[in-house]
C-alpha cells in the first residue's frame, strides 16, 4: 500500500495521518508476528523437547545451559538408515505424483475433449472406484505384489498409486472449462491433438495440475500402512514407517522422537523455503491467463 | 510476506546448523572440539532469537499449541510441556549421574552381525521402540554370534499393534515371519490363525519339559491356555504403585508399607494433598490415567473373573463378566479419589495423558500413581534430572480390605509360525530357546526392566547386581510371587481384547466425568459392546 494512493481528507493534517499509518502499520505487524508464533510454536516445541535430554517430563523452556545437541547425531548413530527413509519417501512421493499427473491428465484429456462409444460409462467406472474403500483393495494388492515378488522394492510401493480417479475426476472438470473455441482455432492453425494437450491445454491447466501434484505427493508422502506391509527390511521402509523405531516403549520419552522428526522435516521445509515462490507464482499465473 | 520469508530463511538456516552441530558432537566424540563449540552457542542463540518470544503466547494458548503441534507427529506431548512449563527450571545433579540411572542402551547404535555363508535365515518380528530395540538386537546378535548354523534377522515393526495386525494381513499371503513377538492380548488371536506350533509340543518333543518350573510361575501361566504352553514368554511386566518417599515422609506415612487398601490409599492421599488460597490443587495425593489395563488387575486382585467361563483358560470365552463388584469398586475407588478433592483423572491412558501423569509425578506434583513396573528406571532417571526431590518408592497396586488375589503379567512373547521350512522351524526353536536361557534373560532384564521370565536368571550375577541397583524392583517380584494362581490372575484370553479395552476406558470416563451415574451402569454399557463384538468374532474364528 503505498501513501500516495489514498488521498488525505482535508480535516486531517500530514502529521495525524502520518501516525495514523504507523498505527495501522503498528497493528498489522503486531497480528503477523502472533500469527507467525501460533505456525512456528510446533517447531519451537520440538526442538524444546528434542533438546532436553531423556526425560519423562521436559519443561516447555528448556534450560539453556545444558542443552543436548548430540540427539541429532544420536538419532543418525541409532538409525543409520534415516538418510535413506528420506530418500525412499522422495523418490516414492515424486514418482507417484509423476505418474499420476500423466495417467490423469491423458485420462481427463480423453474424457474431457474426444468422443468415443462409451465415454460417460468410462468416466462413471473411474468414479466408482472412488466408493471402494482403501481397506476393501490392501489384500488383493498385497498378494499382487507379494507375486511379482515386489516387497522391499520402489515397484512395490510405487506402482499400485500410479493412476488416481480423483486426479482424473479433478483434471477432467477443469479441462471441460476451457473453451472448445481454442481447440478448434488451434486445429485451423494445423495442431493435432497431442500437440494440443501438450502446448494448450497443460499450460492452461497449471493450478489444477498443481493441486494433483500437491495432493499426490502429500498423500503418498504420509502412507503408513501400505509401506508397512510391503517393506521388511530397514533399508526399504520409508520415513513415516521408519521413525516410528523412535517412538519409546513402556514410558515416553520425547528427546531422540522429536529429533528425528525435525529431521525428517528438514528436507521438506527448505523445499517449501527454496519453492515457495515458485509455487505461489506457478498457481496465481495459471489463474490469472486462464 | 517478505518478512515471514526472512523469518523462515533464518529458521531453516537455524536447523541445519543445530543438525550440523548435533552431528558433529557426535563424531567428534570428546567435547572438547573447540570448532563445534562454536558453532553451538551461534546455533542457540539463533534458535533463542525466534523461540523465546514464542513461548509467551505458548503458555497463553494451549489450545493452540496443542493443535498446531500435530504437525510435529506427535501431538500428544503439548499438554504435557504446558503442564509443565509452570514449573521452574531444574536445578539438577551432574550429568553422569543421569545417565547413569537411565537405561543402559540410550544411546547404543544397533550394528548387526554379518550372516555367515550356508546359514539358514529366520525371520523374526518384533514390537518395541526406543531404546529397548536396541537391546533385542543385541540379544539376537548374542545367538547369531553363539552359532552358525542359522541366522537370525530380526525386523522391527512400529509396535505390537502394527505387529499382528501386519502378520494378520500377511496369513493371506503367506509370507509369515519364522517368529513373532506378540503383545499378552493378542494370545487367542495367534492361537486362532492357526498357523502356529506351540512351545509345549516344542519341548516335548525335545524332551526339556522340566523347562517349564523354572519358568516364572506368574509368567507360564498366563502363557498357558488350555494346559498347553503355547509361545515362549520374552518381556513380562506387571503394575505397581508409585509414590514419593520424601513426601510419604513428610506427611508421616510409612514408606516401606507394601499393601495399601483403598480405604488407606484414600485416606493417605488426603493427607498428602496440597491446595493453594483458590482451593486449586498444587500437590495431588493421586494422579491417574482411565487404563484398562490397571482395571484388569484389580479384579484379578479381587480374585475375580474377567471373561467366562473361567477367562477362557479351559475353554474358547464366550461372555465377558467384567460388570462386576470387582470393577464396580475400582472404578468408585477412582470416583471418590476425585470426588474427595485427593485425586485427579487426567482422562483415558495413552498419549498427552499418560505423558502428564509422568511428568507430575516426576516433578513432585503428584505423590502417588499406577503403572508398570518396566517404567521404573524411566521414573528414577527423569526425577534425577527433574530434581524437585522426588524419591521413588514402589508397592503392590492398591486393593479392597481383605482381597487375596494378586497382578496378572503384561508383556509380550515370541511365537513360532509353522509355515516355514523344517530347517527354518528348527532354527526358529533353536533360537527361542536361546532366548529363555537365564543368562540371556538376566541380560535383557538388567538392560530393560522387565521381570526375567526364568528364575534361573536371579541366580546370575549380572541380575544381582541390577536389584541391588534397583531395591524397588524387588517388590514387584515380591508382588508377583504372592499371587495365587486361579484362573482370575491367570488374565483373559478372548479375540477381542483391542476392542474390550477401549470399551471400558471409555465407561471409566463416562463415569468419572459424570456422565453415567453409576459405575455399574458404565460397566454394563461396556460389557455389551464387548461381548457383541467378542460374539461377532468367536462366530467366525470359533469353529
Amino acid at each position: 500500500m503505498s501513501v500516495q494512493a489514498v488521498s488525505t481528507p482535508r480535516e486531517m493534517s500530514a502529521g495525524m495521518y502520518r501516525t495514523i499509518q504507523t498505527l495501522k502499520k503498528i497493528g498489522v505487524y503486531f497480528l503477523l508476528i502472533v500469527a507467525s508464533l501460533i505456525v512456528l510454536f510446533p517447531l519451537f516445541f520440538s526442538f524444546s523437547l528434542a533438546l532436553q535430554g531423556p526425560t519423562v517430563a521436559p519443561n516447555l523452556i528448556p534450560d539453556f545451559g545444558k542443552l543436548d545437541f548430540k540427539v541429532f547425531g544420536d538419532a543418525f548413530n541409532r538409525e543409520k538408515n534415516l538418510g535413506r527413509w528420506i530418500l525412499n519417501s522422495f523418490v516414492v512421493a515424486v514418482a507417484v505424483m509423476i505418474g499420476q499427473l500423466i495417467t490423469s491428465a491423458l485420462a481427463a484429456y480423453a474424457l474431457s475433449n474426444l468422443d468415443f462409444p462409451g465415454k460417460n460409462i468410462f468416466f462413471l467406472v473411474f468414479l466408482a472406484t472412488l466408493l471402494i474403500p482403501w481397506e476393501a483393495t490392501i489384500i488383493p494388492n498385497y498378494l499382487t505384489i507379494v507375486g511379482l515378488n515386489w516387497k522391499d522394492s520402489y515397484q512395490g510401493l510405487i506402482v499400485p498409486f500410479l493412476a488416481s480417479a480423483f486426479g482424473i475426476f479433478l483434471l477432467r472438470q477443469y479441462f471441460m472449462t476451457i473453451p472448445k473455441d481454442l481447440y478448434e482455432a488451434a486445429t485451423i492453425d494445423g495442431c493435432g491433438r497431442t500437440r494440443y494437450l501438450w502446448s494448450i491445454l497443460l499450460p492452461l491447466s497449471r493450478p489444477a495440475l498443481g493441486t494433483v501434484a500437491v495432493y499426490a505427493f502429500l498423500n503418498t508422502y504420509n502412507q503408513y500402512y501400505w509401506p508397512l506391509l510391503v517393506t521388511d527390511s530397514s533399508e526399504w521402509r520409508t520415513t513415516q514407517v521408519g521413525i516410528t523405531a523412535f517412538r519409546s516403549s513402556e514410558i515416553a520419552m520425547y528427546n531422540l522422537q522429536m529429533a528425528a522428526t525435525l529431521i525428517v522435516l528438514l528436507p521438506t521445509l527448505l523445499l517449501l523455503v527454496l519453492g515457495q515462490r515458485q509455487l505461489v507464482r506457478g498457481l496465481t499465473e495459471g489463474a490469472l491467463k486462464g | 510476506m517478505k518478512q515471514l520469508n526472512k523469518t523462515y530463511r533464518l529458521l531453516g538456516l537455524g536447523l541445519v546448523a543445530l543438525m550440523l552441530t548435533g552431528l558433529l558432537a557426535a563424531c567428534g566424540d570428546s567435547t572438547a572440539t573447540p570448532a563445534p563449540a562454536t558453532t553451538a552457542a551461534a546455533a542457540t542463540t539463533a534458535a533463542a532469537a525466534t523461540t523465546a518470544a514464542a513461548a509467551t503466547t505458548a503458555a497463553a494458548t494451549t489450545a493452540a499449541a496443542a493443535t498446531t503441534s500435530a504437525a510435529a507427529t506427535t501431538a500428544a506431548a503439548a499438554t504435557t510441556a504446558a503442564a509443565a512449563a509452570t514449573t521452574a527450571v531444574a536445578a539438577t545433579t551432574a550429568a553422569g549421574a543421569t545417565t547413569a540411572a537411565a537405561p543402559a542402551a540410550t544411546a547404543t547404535p544397533l550394528p548387526t552381525v554379518a550372516q555367515a555363508a550356508g546359514s539358514t535365515k529366520i525371520v523374526f518380528w518384533y514390537g518395541l521402540g526406543a531404546p529397548l530395540n536396541a537391546v533385542v538386537q543385541q540379544v539376537v546378535n548374542k545367538y547369531n554370534q553363539s552359532q552358525s548354523k542359522y541366522y537370525v534377522e530380526a525386523v522391527a515393526q512400529p509396535d505390537y499393534d502394527a505387529t499382528i495386525n501386519k502378520l494378520n494381513t500377511s496369513l493371506a499371503g503367506g509370507a509369515l515371519p519364522n517368529v513373532a513377538q506378540i503383545y499378552d492380548i493378542g494370545t487367542q488371536r495367534m492361537i486362532d490363525s492357526k498357523k502356529i506350533v506351540s512351545v509345549q509340543d516344542l519341548l516335548e518333543k525335545d524332551g526339556i519339559t522340566d523347562l517349564i518350573p523354572d519358568l516364572e510361575p506368574a509368567v507360564a501361566r498366563y502363557y498357558t491356555v488350555n494346559g498347553k504352553l503355547n509361545s515362549m514368554p520374552f518381556n513380562s511386566s506387571a503394575p505397581v504403585m508409585y509414590f514419593n518417599k520424601a513426601a510419604f515422609k513428610e506427611v508421616g506415612l510409612d514408606p516401606e508399607k507394601k499393601i495399601w487398601t483403598y480405604d488407606e490409599v484414600l485416606d493417605a492421599a488426603k493427607k498428602l494433598t496440597k491446595k493453594d488460597a483458590n482451593g486449586k490443587i498444587t500437590r495431588s495425593g493421586v494422579d491417574f490415567t482411565l487404563y484398562s489395563w490397571i482395571f484388569e488387575q484389580e479384579l484379578a486382585t479381587q480374585n475375580v473373573l474377567f471373561a467366562d467361563p473361567n477367562n477362557g483358560r479351559s475353554a474358547r470365552a464366550t461372555k465377558l463378566t467384567f460388570n462386576n463388584e470387582a470393577g464396580v469398586n475400582w472404578l468408585n475407588f477412582l470416583k471418590k479419589l476425585q470426588d474427595d478433592g485427593a485425586g485427579r483423572s487426567l482422562g483415558v491412558d495413552g498419549g498427552a495423558n499418560s505423558s502428564t501423569r509422568d511428568a507430575n509425578f516426576v516433578n513432585g506434583e503428584a505423590v502417588i500413581t499406577f503403572n508398570s513396573i518396566a517404567s521404573l528406571r524411566g521414573y528414577l532417571s527423569s526425577a534425577q534430572t527433574a530434581g524437585k526431590g522426588v524419591d521413588v518408592g514402589v508397592a503392590y497396586i492398591p486393593r479392597p480390605t481383605g482381597a487375596k488375589g494378586g497382578v496378572v503379567i503384561g508383556g509380550a512373547s515370541l511365537w513360532i509360525t509353522n509355515t516355514g521350512t523344517p530347517a527354518e522351524q528348527a532354527g526358529s526353536w533353536d533360537f527361542v530357546k536361546f532366548t529363555a536361557q537365564p543368562e540371556i534373560q538376566a541380560f535383557w532384564s538388567s538392560n530393560t526392566g522387565y521381570y526375567p521370565i526364568r528364575q534361573g536368571a536371579y541366580k546370575v550375577k549380572e541380575m544381582q547386581d541390577t536389584l541391588a541397583k534397583y531395591p524397588q524392583f524387588q517388590v514387584a517380584i515380591d508382588q508377583l510371587r504372592a499371587t495365587e494362581a486361579t484362573p482370575a490372575t491367570q488374565g483373559a484370553v478372548f479375540g477381542t481384547f483391542v476392542a474390550t479395552r477401549t470399551a471400558i476406558q471409555g465407561a471409566m470416563e463416562q463415569f468419572v466425568t459424570g456422565k453415567i451415574p453409576t459405575a455399574k451402569e458404565a460397566l454394563d454399557k461396556a460389557v455389551k459392546d464387548a461381548n457383541d463384538k467378542l460374539e461377532e468374532y468367536n462366530a467366525v474364528n470359533g469353529k
